[in-house]
């Protein structure tokens, strides 16, 4: 049994309940303080549907340290008593039984249950073929039935007991001198049997071959009757445990569903997470520096063959760098620097397609002068031939001094895009297919007409080599599409550029994805879509900045949120 | 105090309808007993602690049977007010 605290019920109120979070977090705090009040106002606070707060004055008395054994006095004061309604007793134990007469030298009732008798079923049971014998502990049975006043007396869980629970022989009194009903063999209150309830298990039901199944026995309420199926497990009754121990079934397909995805996501996100985090070990956060270690784009690229050097080089001035994510000066002068190392190396740098003639450009200026000391050249170079092209947004775009809007939103900001596209060597791209092959395009930033049958997801398959990643593209033409899951067909739509690389992606990627997968939430929570929740919480994984402190969300575990409130729609 | 009344209270307090306060202070209750459903023990600082507890079965006089009954094994709700709840209401409430 654990505990939980008051902030998994503001989450339950919020998420569940759906309440704005600042009024939840304000009526938790006046519930407790109005009743704290009430109390000491009148000494007595009910509330319906879950019990009453009562005061009882408790004498002064007597009492002893029990370290030192002294006596001391305990002084009179006022005891706070919780007495739960009907309604919440009925909840936690449903299969409340009422108490049995028996007799003063008696262990336990007279069991009238087994007979041979042929079970007259007044109702289909749909559990009278698994019989449940195992609940000798609550099992008592009524001795005489015309000394049940019970039965007469309105209790509707006795009615409930009667009409509902009648498939499970042996285990519960049956009043049913009021009902008139003949039930399977067992609860019929004539049958008189002395037989003991040791034997285990008895021939209650033709249908008695397997007594107790290996798997959950549900009992199916009569409709009408509680809406709750109670669920015992074999084993609670092989091993003769009270009732009294069975979790309710909502609870167990809960545990069931969350144990299953949990189970999944663990893993799934364990495999993930060791890939960012194995990187990220070696180079935190990345920079445009970084990326040229990991995976040589076709331009910047002047990726020095001694690996170590470079990175660590790159890791020094990173982490003097790491406040400043998109500022142009540091990171042209890392990239300068990591220019600056011998010899470029052509690696994976194919047969890019836009790229080819200011790579080998680059490649020769880098190759030229590749001695230190001509990192100002190279930096002017690259500059240089970085900006007619603007097809490299990080450096361009940075170096005119955009903040972090600027990948997303620094061709959307602009009338129609007119300024970047015109810039571009090439025009309008439709259908690229297999164009997007070459490892290092993704800092590319392109405009894309929408084709018949395209979708975000889709199109970050197709540019970033991971489709996961389409929020980035929604957040970059947010104003402009707003539902994530229906693009026009023939809009112009932006596919910006990764900073980082689909596998290692920057802070500041993720933080763009962060705001992409909240939009998605916001967009979705409008109109109550399933899936807002789960975009809320990848917002949550992917940059937890970006969601909203005064959600109250940020402690939200993925447990909880399974268990509040379970996704049709597993994150893969 | 009944649920009018606090009710009421939680309104004025909270500067919202009675409709709303009847709603917040369902919403919270339902919270609890949910948690109480989920067999979990509910914490509430200052305050005290829901949980719910086993009983085991106990031989006792009903008087309504009117003899010794065997009441079964069941689980109920507690609560357990927080000492500074307790200290709190037996200062300050009217000695009965």
């Amino acid at each position: 049994m654990s505990k939980v605290y008051a902030r998994i019920l503001l989450d339950d109120m919020v998420l569940r309940q759906s309440l704005p979070v600042p009024l939840a977090r304000e009526a938790s705090k006046a519930i407790l303080a109005l009743i704290r009040e009430g109390l000491i106002r009148d000494g007595l606070v009910r509330i319906s549907n879950f019990g009453t707060f009562r005061l009882k004055a408790v004498a002064a008395r007597q009492g002893i340290n029990p370290q030192t054994g002294e006596t001391l006095t305990i002084p009179a004061h006022q005891r706070v008593i919780f007495v739960p309604c009907k309604a919440l007793r009925e909840r936690i134990e449903p299969l409340y039984l009422p108490p049995v007469p028996i007799e003063p030298g008696q262990e336990r009732p007279r069991d009238s249950l087994v007979s041979a008798a042929a079970p007259v079923m007044p109702v289909p049971l749909s559990s009278a073929a698994s019989p449940s014998d195992g609940n000798q502990a609550d099992g008592p049975q009524p001795e005489h039935p015309s000394e049940h006043t019970l039965a007469e007396m309105p209790d509707s869980r006795t009615a409930n007991l009667q009409q509902g629970e009648a498939g499970e022989p042996g285990s519960r009194p049956v009043f049913s001198s009021a009902s008139g009903a003949v039930y399977p063999t067992g609860l019929n209150p004539q049958e008189d049997d002395k037989q003991e309830t040791s034997e285990r298990p008895p021939q209650t039901g033709p249908d008695d071959a397997a007594p107790v199944a290996l798997s959950a026995i549900v009992i199916q309420p009569e409709d009408g009757q509680r809406e709750r199926p109670e669920v015992l497990t074999a084993i609670d009754l092989q091993k003769d445990r009270p009732i009294a121990g069975a979790k309710s079934a909502s609870a167990k397909r809960y545990y069931y569903l969350g144990g299953a995805g949990i189970a999944i996501i663990v893993l799934f996100s364990a495999g993930l997470l060791m890939e960012f985090e194995r990187k990220d070990d070696q180079t935190v956060p990345d920079t445009a520096a970084t990326r040229t270690v990991s995976e040589p784009p076709a331009t910047v690229v002047a990726m020095s063959e001694s690996v170590p050097d470079h990175v660590s080089k790159s890791v020094t001035e990173i982490e003097a760098e790491a406040e400043a994510d998109l500022l142009a000066e540091p990171e042209a002068k890392a990239l300068a620097e990591s220019v600056a190392e011998p010899v470029a190396k052509p690696a994976e740098a194919p047969e890019a397609l836009l790229m080819m003639e200011p790579v080998a450009a680059l490649q020769e200026a880098s190759e030229a002068e590749s001695e230190a000391g001509a990192e100002a050249e190279l930096v002017a170079e690259f500059a240089a031939e970085a900006k007619p092209e603007t097809g490299l947004p990080t450096p361009s775009r940075e170096a005119s001094g955009d903040t972090q809007q600027a990948p997303g939103e620094g061709v959307v900001a602009e009338e129609g895009g007119a300024l970047s596209l015109a810039d571009m060597p090439a025009p309008v791209i439709r259908n690229e297919g297999l164009a997007m092959q070459s490892v290092g395009d993704f800092f590319i930033e392109r405009a894309h007409e929408v084709a018949r049958g395209e979708s975000l997801w889709r199109l970050a398959g197709r540019h970033y080599q991971d489709p996961l990643l389409w929020p980035h593209i929604y957040q970059a033409n947010h104003p402009a599409i707003t539902d994530p899951d229906h693009l026009p067909v023939g809009s112009v739509i932006t596919i910006p550029g990764l900073q980082g690389s689909p596998r290692q992606l920057s802070r500041v990627d993720r933080r763009h994805i962060a705001t992409g997968y909240y939009l998605v939430y916001q967009h979705y929570k409008a109109f109550d879509h399933e899936d807002a929740f789960f975009a809320l919480l990848e917002a949550k994984r992917y940059d937890q900045t970006v969601v909203e402190v005064d959600h109250g969300l940020m402690h939200l575990s993925m447990m909880d949120a399974y268990q509040l409130s379970p996704p049709r729609m597993m994150p893969f | 105090m009944t649920t009018a009344e606090l009710t009421k209270a939680l309104a004025a307090r909270l500067e919202v309808s009675q409709k709303e306060a009847r709603t917040l202070l369902d919403a919270y209750l339902e919270a609890i007993r949910h948690q109480l459903d989920e067999n979990h023990s509910v914490v509430l600082m200052n305050f005290g602690t829901f949980s719910v507890k086993e009983v085991a079965e106990k031989r006792s006089y009903v008087p309504a049977l009117a003899s010794l009954c065997l009441i079964p094994a069941h689980r109920k709700v507690s609560f357990k007010a927080a000492r500074k709840l307790r200290d709190e209401v037996s200062k300050e409430a009217p000695d009965e």
